[in-house]
Order: structure tokens, then C-alpha cells, then sequence
């Protein structure tokens, strides 16, 4: 399951066709590439797993809890066909591992754990658990508490996606030597015009106006296409990149505290 | 700027700053206070993709180096180095203000929970490993953002990659270092620690120029039962791993897969290429799986028979018939040293043989009916080639093109060959004169760029200003450049009239009856080396007048920094010397003897292009640039039809060549200009 996608950098180019993650993941429902599409979900799982593990917890879950259960569940879906169990309408990612999530926790409620959940697997690293875990910010137990967990699935789901496309935005300065330049740029992303002050940048960074005004429209485009690819690899058409984001923004706009 | 204790930048705050976002009313903030809605809105701006590669050049373009940042205990001071799987920095330790190197994982990459893994697991082989010859690690921690990072012993001298060239003319040094490697090896291999990814960059030298063996990153450990290591189907670097490292089950891998690497890196440093060359890593494993490596001597002459059998005797396809322990090299490698009998014997040939027959059981039978096979061929091929001498070629031919290069120096490149005429032919008496001279070969290794590379400007033969020193030349200065297209893609021409010529032959070739499309970059002219008075074996010393310059530039255009060029004889066999190129891709070589060298240019490692026989003249630079062209736009520069080019090949001291059919019509919807190549004798 591919899909067309302009090269990047070159709107005139030939145009390519691009894999996105979740395509890969359906195609192998179908039986093609098997251990290519385990990855690859295993990737998006470990990814998305603080939507998870939220909505688990705004399920009044204790935190060591949540831990099992959010362990559990990918367990379950990487080890049980769960796509071939799922629900194929070829739902986004976000939808259908809601809908998933959803199920089995109903299940899980029923059922006694006779082993400890997870042990066989550690499928998020343990170390990553404790030190993102104990200080999860994007979680305030005020809005654990006043949202339905749906929605804070979505909220952190959007929130996941930024903290990725900057963190990818983050390294690729990083690697290139340059993790002041986005360190003094990335708060102004999205600020308009009006609202920079390029004079101060200048002079913070020691570089020519033109110069930051060229680093910062840089970083904006690149900061974009990276989120672009974020979201595009959760559907399975990147043609439904700007639906998603909608999707996200209309779940941010609403009262979230 | 902001310190490392304030570098949560990525961190959610959304319970410290409700208010309300005054561009979308959103209230959910991160860390810097930067709205989420805002961030996810700024995905659906309009505007074209930024790739990362343009994005690195953009990055590029602040020449202001980073200020020293925070991580843990460490102070940031520079990037040294970055791979794969992460960065790593000269730092300063905090307390003990000892300068250090520190590793950190960049966890976005495609692989990135492998990449932790891995990260994790060398953290961990190299912890139970404390040898003088294996790089310390002193301290495992993790970042504000839970990403680990180690900090290990910085080698100030670089790798063995770095020092390849001017170790390559101690062999004894090289030996003594190898000796060294292979006992370290030996004691990881005794702790139950398989490296698997020995290369010559992963072998730092110490202040006293003392190697270090680094980067565990995909060592396994013997005992261990690692889930991870079943899941990679590929490990290490090709052109350096053992051939059943490549597709093979992780679980077989033995110590004799890094007494096969330590063979490779041993015969690197001292022939100064490693054993298998190709134009992508699944080229390199096949020949390496698929062949035997080719003789140390072979491409070094003038080292020890010894040192090539003990070369020989690691690089061995068959795991068993290496030395079974790296122990073992580093004792045959040290008896040599002392100046007494090696251990390990070559293989004569019947033995080889039987080696290949007990191997390949079912081929022995097709063999021997292939033998009778070939008698009958061979004999129906004399008739044919005693015909093709007396074939009248077409004149006019200049074809860059895919050959096979039985020699082994220069495989899978694409030579750009003249046909000669038919008195040139082999078998004709001048054909080791034609040899000599009109042979230049553009290779070409990637398959979806050509390289152009300046030769001659027709209108303005190849002449180098006297008043350009070699340290004030122009890159930018106006070149005419031959474009070698991919062999799968096509084949570039240019044509030479040689029945034109007046007079007695010239070094100067004028070519291309027809002239190139405006926007094409099309080679017009090529040039021949003089004929050679006096030496034939080129040196670099300090005081010689001559050099060789230019640029390297990719298919945008953009400089290759860091590409290595090689200035080697005229053959191959020798390096005089390696030079990189600075950040715009400029480089240089100085100090060379006026003769005829060969140019090999390699970016990160990889064979991109060698170009035969390039004259350098006292006190003239010569130029030389590489462009590296989309194959595409060969397709507007040859005229369409069939011809016959003549392609040359080598084996050993044989050298003889086939005719090629090329048929150069132009495929409408692809744009490829060659749609179908076929080899036929005549």
C-alpha cells in the first residue's frame, strides 16, 4: 500500500512513491512483509505510548497499573494478529488503537492477571517508564480529572506528535553543531511578524538579521514538513495528513482545563 | 542561551501556563510556552517540503561554531563525530575537568528503539571489558530528555581511517598495530564479547599513537540471549564483515567473522583499499560471499609474501579455514615482526580446488561438463576473434560504460574507452601502445547520478593558467566536463573524429562532432596523458612543483566536504597521498612529481569515481572537478541509434576487452538513453 507523495524539495521532481508506516502495517494485514510491519507497529506503539498509557490512567487506574496495563495492551496487539482481528475499515492508527484500547480494557477488567503483565516483554524499556513516567507533565491530574479520557487520548496524541517533530527538529540541528540555533529559535516558531523582534535574536545569536530571518524561515519549513511526516506515518493515505491535524487541532481547541 | 538544566524545552506545561493562546484561544503550552495548537496549525501552512539534506545546508551556512551546552556532568565543547546511531562530542568533565568524549544516541532516527538497544548493549559489552587496546568507558548516564549517553577515553589521534594514508608506507607500523587489535579482539572474544563491526574507523590511536578498539555497538554477546540480535539481518560494515555475517543467522556468528574483519582491516591499511570495492554495500557482500579476495600483492608488490598469506589466510570465505582464533593472527602477525617463519602456509592451488568442490558438490559435475563445453567454445571464439581483426569499426565513438574489471583494483566502474582504430586493435602490435594511451575511465558508482568530470573545453583545450598558484585557483572557474552516466542508466558519449586528426597524434583529443545541448554538461573534449619520457613512477615529495585541484559538487550543486581523493599511480596500486575537501569542496594536492596519475574520489568511503590519467606539469595546477550529474540529462547528448564501442577489460596480466553494441535510442517515457546493451565478440 504506497502512496504518492511530491519529492521533497523539488515540486517540479518526478513524483515518489512513499511508505508511510501505518499503510505498511495494513499492507502486511494482507499478508505481505510480515516482519517489516511488526516494526513497524512496534515503532508507532512505542511512539504513541503516552496516549496510552494516559487513557488508562484517566480510567482511575493506580500508576503501577497503567504501567501493566499499557504493557499488556501492546503485548497483546503485537502478539495476537490484532489486525487481522481488528476492525478493518482501515480506521487511522489514532482511531482504531482507541477502539482496540477501549476493548481491551473491558477485557482486562474481567480477567484475574496470573502472570505479571508485560514480564516476558519489555516492550518500552523500563528505564524510559520510570523517568518519563514519574515526571509526566503533559498530564496535570486537574485535567486527568476533569476530561473524559477520549478526549485526553487526544490531547496527549497531539501533543505527542509536536514533542516528536521538535525533537526531530531538535537533533537534526543537533547533529549538525547547531543545538543553540534551535534552542533560540524554536519558542518562535509560530510567532508572527509582528510579534519577533529580530533585532534581540541578532544579537543573542551574534549572527546578521537577514541571517536569523533566513535560519528562522528555514526551520519553520523544515519544522513543518517533519510534522507532516509525523502525523503522515499514522495514516494510510498521506493525502489525509491535513485531516488529521484538523483532527488534532479541533481536539485541542476545545475547554481543556 | 539557555543551559542544559533548562533545556526541557520539549517538556509539556500546560498546568503552569492556562492562559489562553492569543492566536487560537488554545490554552495547551509546551515548556518554552510555544502554544500546541499553534504548532500543529503551522502543519498546514502552505509551502513547498524542506528535505533534510537542504535543511543540513542551510545549517551549514552559520559559520558560528555551537556554545559549549550541558549534558549530565559534561560540558559540551564539540561535535566530533556523528554516525548512525548518534553523536558524539568532545566534552569537558565538570569536576575533574578531564577532556573526554561522550557518545549520546539520537533517538529519532527510523530505528530508533534499535538504536537504543544497541546504544545500551555497547554500554554493556564494553563495561566488562578492561584491556589497554579496547576504548574505556567511564561513566553510562542519561540526559534530561531520558536519552543515554556514555562517556569513553577521547582518542586524540583519530582512526585508523583517518592515519590510513600515512601509515601506508610502514608496514611494519601497520603490523605491529594489527598485532596489538588482534589481541584485544582476542581478549573481548575470551570475555564472550563478538565486536562485529571491526573497520578501520573503529580503531582509534591514542596520544602515543596506541590503538584502541571502540564502538561495540553491534557486539553480541556469545553467552547472551538477546532477542535484538535475531531480529537484524545484516551487521557491520560491507567490505569488512565475513561473508556469513551478511543475511546470516546472528546466532552462528563466531569469533572467525572478526578474525575475517581483522584480515580486511589489516589488508586495508597496508594495500590502501579494502579487498572488495563496489558501487553499494549489497555489491560488496556478494563479491565478498561470491570471490575470493584478491592477493595483497596483487595490489601491493612490494610487501612481504607473508604478509599476504597471512591476509590470505583471514579473508578465507570458509569461516574453518581462517585462523581459528584472533589470538592466532596476533601471534603469526608477531612472528613476523621477529623476523621468524610464519604460521600460516598459503593455499596452493589444488587445494583450493578441493576447498571449492567440497563446497560446491553439485557444481563439480556441471564443471567438468562445462570444461568440455568451454574446449568446444574456446575454439569457435578463436574463429571468431582472428574475424573481428579484420572488422573496419565505426570511427567515431567515446562511450562511458559499465565494465567488468577482472583485475579486481577497479571493479564495477565505468570506464569511459575510445575505440581504437582497427590497427589498434588487440592482436594488432600497437594494442599495448593504445592501452597506454587512450584509455580514460570516468568511474561511476552510484546508480542514480552520473559524473561529470572537466576534461577539455573543445573551444579552449585543456591548458591551466600559469598565474594560478595552486593555493589561489578559481573552483568556479568555467569548465567543460564529461558526464559519466550509471551503466544501468546509459551511456554518455562524446565522439572523436579520429580520422580527422592531421598530423602527427597529439595528446590533445578535440572531439564531439556534435555539440551539446545548452543545458547539458557534456564532455567535449578528453585529454591523453604525453607520451611518458623519463619516470614512470610518480612521487610525492615536498619540493615537487606539481598539483592536482578542484571541486566536488553534488547533484544540486552543493559542495561534498570531507570527500577523500586519492592521488594513486597510474595503475591503482600505489596511494601517493589523500586529500579531503574543505567545506566548499574545494581540495588539493601539492607536492606532486609531473606525471600521469590516477584520481580516485571517494565520499564517506565509497568509490565514486577514478579518473585514469591525469597529467600533472611542473608548476601548472592541474584541475580536475567532480560533478556529480542526475544520469538524466546524459539522455540529451548522445544521438540515437546502434554502435559499437569497444570496452576494455584486464585480467592479470591479460588485457583484452570486448565490443559492445549499445544501442543509445532514447526511451520516450523514461528518459533513459540507453535501453538495451548487449556484448558480443566479433
Amino acid at each position: 500500500m504506497v502512496n504518492r507523495k511530491v519529492a521533497d524539495g523539488n515540486k517540479e521532481g518526478p513524483r515518489e512513491f512513499v511508505t508511510t508506516r501505518w499503510s505498511l502495517i495494513l499492507s502486511a494485514a494482507d499478508g505481505n512483509e510480515e516482519q517489516k510491519a511488526r516494526d513497524a507497529l512496534a515503532e508507532l506503539c512505542r511512539t504513541y505510548w503516552q496516549p496510552i498509557f494516559s487513557f488508562v490512567r484517566a480510567r482511575s487506574y493506580s500508576i503501577e497499573d497503567a504501567k501493566d496495563l499499557t504493557q499488556d495492551f501492546f503485548v497483546t496487539i503485537l502478539k495476537d494478529h490484532w489486525l487481522q482481528r481488528a476492525d478493518r475499515r482501515r480506521g487511522r492508527f489514532r482511531s482504531l488503537l482507541l477502539r482496540s484500547l477501549q476493548n481491551f480494557l473491558i477485557n482486562a477488567s474481567e480477567k484475574t492477571h496470573a502472570h505479571k503483565r508485560g514480564g516476558d516483554v519489555e516492550f518500552v524499556s523500563w528505564d524510559a517508564w520510570e523517568s518519563e513516567v514519574t515526571s509526566q507533565p503533559s498530564i496535570p491530574d486537574q485535567a486527568r480529572d476533569s476530561l473524559p479520557p477520549e478526549r485526553l487520548f487526544d490531547l496527549t496524541w497531539a501533543t505527542t506528535v509536536v514533542e516528536h517533530a521538535l525533537q526531530r527538529l531538535r537533533e537534526e540541528c543537533e547533529s549538525k553543531g547547531k543545538l543553540w540555533l534551535f534552542q533560540a529559535l524554536n519558542s518562535h516558531l509560530t510567532d508572527e511578524r509582528d510579534q519577533l523582534s529580530y533585532a534581540n535574536l541578532s544579537a543573542e545569536l551574534g549572527m546578521a538579521e537577514t541571517a536569523v530571518k533566513k535560519q528562522l524561515h528555514n526551520m519553520r519549513q523544515r519544522y513543518r514538513s517533519l510534522l507532516r511526516d509525523e502525523v503522515s506515518q499514522t495514516v494510510e493515505d498521506p493525502a489525509d495528513v491535513d485531516d488529521e491535524i484538523r483532527y488534532l487541532c479541533a481536539a485541542l481547541a476545545g475547554k481543556t482545563e | 542561551m539557555k543551559t542544559s538544566d533548562e533545556r526541557s524545552d520539549l517538556r509539556t506545561s500546560s498546568a503552569k501556563k492556562p492562559a489562553e493562546c492569543e492566536q487560537c484561544g488554545a490554552t495547551k503550552r509546551l515548556d518554552t510556552g510555544v502554544c500546541v495548537s499553534c504548532l500543529l496549525r503551522a502543519g498546514l501552512e502552505t509551502g513547498g517540503d524542506l528535505s533534510k539534506g537542504v535543511y543540513e545546508t542551510v545549517l551549514d551556512e552559520v559559520d558560528v561554531p555551537d556554545k559549549p551546552w550541558q549534558l549530565g556532568n559534561y560540558e559540551i565543547l564539540e561535535q566530533i563525530g556523528c554516525g548512525g546511531m548518534g553523536v558524539i562530542y568532545r566534552a569537558r568533565q565538570r569536576h575533574s575537568r578531564r577532556i573526554v568524549a561522550v557518545k549520546r544516541v539520537l533517538s529519532y532516527r527510523a530505528d530508533s528503539h534499535g538504536a537504543l538497544q544497541r546504544f545500551r548493549r555497547e554500554a554493556q559489552a564494553v563495561a566488562s571489558l578492561d584491556h589497554p587496546n579496547i576504548l574505556p568507558i567511564y561513566e553510562v548516564s542519561e540526559s534530561e530528555d531520558g536519552l543515554p549517553f556514555f562517556s569513553m577515553k577521547l582518542a586524540e589521534k583519530g582512526s585508523l581511517h583517518e592515519n590510513a594514508a600515512s601509515l601506508r608506507d610502514e608496514p611494519r607500523r601497520c603490523v605491529q598495530l594489527m598485532a596489538k587489535v588482534a589481541r584485544a579482539v582476542e581478549f573481548a572474544h575470551s570475555r564472550g564479547v563478538l565486536h562485529r563491526d571491526i573497520k578501520p574507523g573503529n580503531i582509534l590511536l591514542n596520544d602515543r599513537g596506541e590503538p584502541l578498539v571502540s564502538d561495540f555497538g553491534l557486539a553480541k554477546l556469545l553467552d547472551g540471549n538477546n532477542d535484538l540480535t535475531r531480529s537484524l539481518t545484516t551487521f557491520g560494515t560491507a567490505g569488512f564483515i565475513a561473508p556469513e555475517q551478511a543475511g546470516g543467522a546472528a546466532a552462528d556468528f563466531t569469533p572467525a567473522a572478526d578474525v575475517y574483519s581483522l584480515g580486511a582491516v589489516l589488508f586495508t591499511v597496508l594495500a590502501g583499499r579494502p579487498p572488495f570495492l563496489g558501487s553499494n554495500p549489497v555489491f560488496v557482500i556478494r563479491q565478498a560471499s561470491e570471490t575470493q579476495a584478491p592477493k595483497l600483492r596483487s595490489l601491493a608488490p612490494w610487501l612481504d609474501r607473508d604478509l599476504e598469506t597471512i591476509c590470505a589466510r583471514c579473508l578465507e570465505r570458509d569461516p574453518k579455514a581462517r585462523y581459528q582464533s584472533a589470538g592466532d593472527l596476533a601471534t603469526d602477525l608477531e612472528r613476523w615482526l621477529d623476523g621468524r617463519p610464519i604460521i600460516a602456509r598459503p593455499v596452493l592451488p589444488p587445494a583450493r580446488i578441493w576447498r571449492w568442490s567440497r563446497r560446491n558438490p553439485k557444481l563439480v559435475g556441471a564443471a567438468t561438463a562445462g570444461l568440455v563445453l568451454g574446449a568446444v567454445v574456446v575454439s569457435l571464439f578463436q574463429a571468431e576473434f582472428f574475424r573481428a581483426s579484420r572488422i573496419n569499426p565505426p570511427d567515431k565513438t567515446v562511450a562511458v560504460l559499465p565494465v567488468s574489471d577482472a583485475s579486481g583494483t577497479k571493479d564495477q566502474r565505468h570506464k569511459l574507452a575510445f575505440r581504437p582504430s582497427a590497427q589498434e586493435q588487440p592482436g594488432n602490435g600497437t594494442y599495448d601502445l593504445y592501452q597506454q594511451r587512450l584509455f580514460t575511465d570516468a568511474t561511476h558508482l552510484t546508480s542514480s547520478t552520473g559524473i561529470s568530470v572537466p576534461l577539455q573545453n573543445p573551444s579552449k583545450p585543456f591548458t591551466v593558467p600559469r598565474d594560478i598558484s595552486p593555493g589561489v585557483f578559481d573552483p568556479h572557474g568555467a569548465d567543460t566536463r564529461v558526464t559519466a552516466a550509471p551503466p544501468e542508466r546509459g551511456v554518455a558519449a562524446s565522439v572523436r573524429d579520429r580520422a580527422s586528426e592531421a598530423g602527427p597524434r597529439t595528446n590533445k583529443t578535440k572531439a564531439d562532432a556534435t555539440p551539446a545541448p545548452p543545458n547539458t554538461e557534456l564532455a567535449t573534449t578528453v585529454r591523453y596523458r604525453t607520451p611518458e619520457t623519463g619516470l614512470r613512477t610518480n612521487k610525492v615529495t615536498a619540493d615537487a612543483p606539481a598539483s592536482i585541484q578542484g571541486f566536488v559538487k553534488d547533484a544540486k550543486g552543493e559542495p561534498i566536504k570531507d570527500a577523500d581523493l586519492q592521488i594513486e599511480s597510474r595503475d591503482g596500486k600505489q596511494v601517493f597521498s589523500t586529500v579531503k575537501t574543505d567545506a566548499k569542496g574545494r581540495y588539493i594536492s601539492q607536492g606532486l612529481q609531473p606525471g600521469v596519475y590516477r584520481v580516485t574520489l571517494l565520499v564517506n568511503g565509497e568509490v565514486k569515481a577514478s579518473i585514469m590519467n591525469t597529467q600533472t606539469k611542473a608548476n601548472q595546477p592541474t584541475r580536475l572537478n567532480f560533478d556529480l550529474k542526475p544520469a538524466s540529462q546524459a539522455s540529451n547528448i548522445t544521438k540515437s541509434g546502434k554502435r559499437m564501442v569497444w570496452v576494455p577489460a584486464r585480467t592479470g596480466s591479460h588485457i583484452g576487452g570486448s565490443w559492445v553494441e549499445v544501442d543509445d535510442t532514447p526511451k520516450a517515457h523514461s528518459g533513459l538513453n540507453v535501453q538495451r546493451v548487449t556484448v558480443r565478440n566479433w
